[in-house]
């Protein structure tokens, strides 16, 4: 791998880290899987940076795909023939979040990700990318895969229903 | 002067990936050099097809030539008689009745 991919992943890794969070719905662990896929994924050259975009936007693309992979891998796990083969491999796998790194999370943090969990899928990734990583409207659709039109419908929608979401939560707290 | 659009969300977002980034786990750029040195050595896809070929072919030929012969193996159940069969029957069957019958009812076996 190139010195200057390895120093642009190193300068994304947190940022990137927060993303593969957002993916997998706060599940600290699989997080860490997900991107530890799509390093090995890049290292082992069966992806290429294209330049058609920036850095980034392509990187999260990479990791998002990493995790809906990485979700129907959990799903199949989940299933019954699935269950059937973990209890005979005696492997299990915990999707919670584990008690300790829950205290280490604030309430405030809960909250929201609470609230992100109760819009559609689009809506929070839209509004993650947005608020969270700092990205334009028209990134956050490079990286989503749909149209720009799209993801403006989705983030305004998105705004709206997170802010009464969170709006009861505000006057039971003043 | 304008408030920021959306500062309240912008605020809490910010705040969740201050939260996160404690908690990220740290760069590990060792990852992707093994990764690399792994590819380098990786084996072409035609290998393991055509082994497991040659293992069946080889298993197949083992079986077949370790098969015992089934006339030999088989112990001897009826012993080849020295004489022909039916040899003491007489072929000129006459019994003592027979000067009895008219001639063309006396049967000749053949």
């Amino acid at each position: 791998m190139e010195r200057e991919t390895a120093d642009q992943l190193e300068s994304l890794h947190p940022e990137a880290f927060g993303w593969a969070l957002h993916c997998c719905a706060g599940d600290h662990s699989r997080a860490e899987d997900v991107m530890q896929n799509a390093y090995l994924k890049l290292a082992s050259d069966r992806l290429k940076f294209a330049a058609s975009s920036s850095f980034k936007t392509w990187w999260f693309g990479v990791i998002r795909l990493t995790a809906h992979e990485e979700f129907r891998r959990l799903r199949y796990r989940e299933s019954l023939l699935g269950k059937l083969l973990l209890q005979l491999s005696g492997d299990s796998h915990d999707p919670r979040p584990s008690p300790s790194r829950q205290v280490e999370l604030d309430e405030q943090t809960l909250q929201l990700r609470a609230c992100l969990s109760q819009l559609p899928a689009r809506q929070a990734e839209v509004l993650h990318l947005v608020f969270y990583q700092d990205l334009s409207i028209s990134e956050a659709a490079a990286i989503m895969k749909v149209s720009i039109g799209s993801v403006r419908q989705h983030y305004e929608r998105g705004k709206a229903r997170m802010r009464s979401l969170l709006q009861p939560n505000t006057d039971h707290e003043s | 002067m304008n408030p920021e659009p959306d500062h309240d969300l912008r605020a809490r977002f910010s705040a969740q990936r201050r939260a996160d980034q404690e908690h990220a786990p740290a760069w590990h750029p060792r990852v992707l050099q093994a990764a690399s040195k792994a590819s380098e050595f990786r084996l072409p896809c035609w290998l393991p097809i055509t082994a497991a070929a040659c293992l069946l072919l080889s298993l197949t030929l083992l079986q077949r030539s370790e098969t015992p012969d089934l006339v030999a193996a088989l112990p001897v159940l009826f012993e080849e008689p020295d004489e022909p069969l039916f040899a003491s029957l007489d072929n000129t069957s006459a019994n003592p009745s027979d000067f009895l019958l008219p001639t063309y009812l006396t049967i000749q076996l053949p």
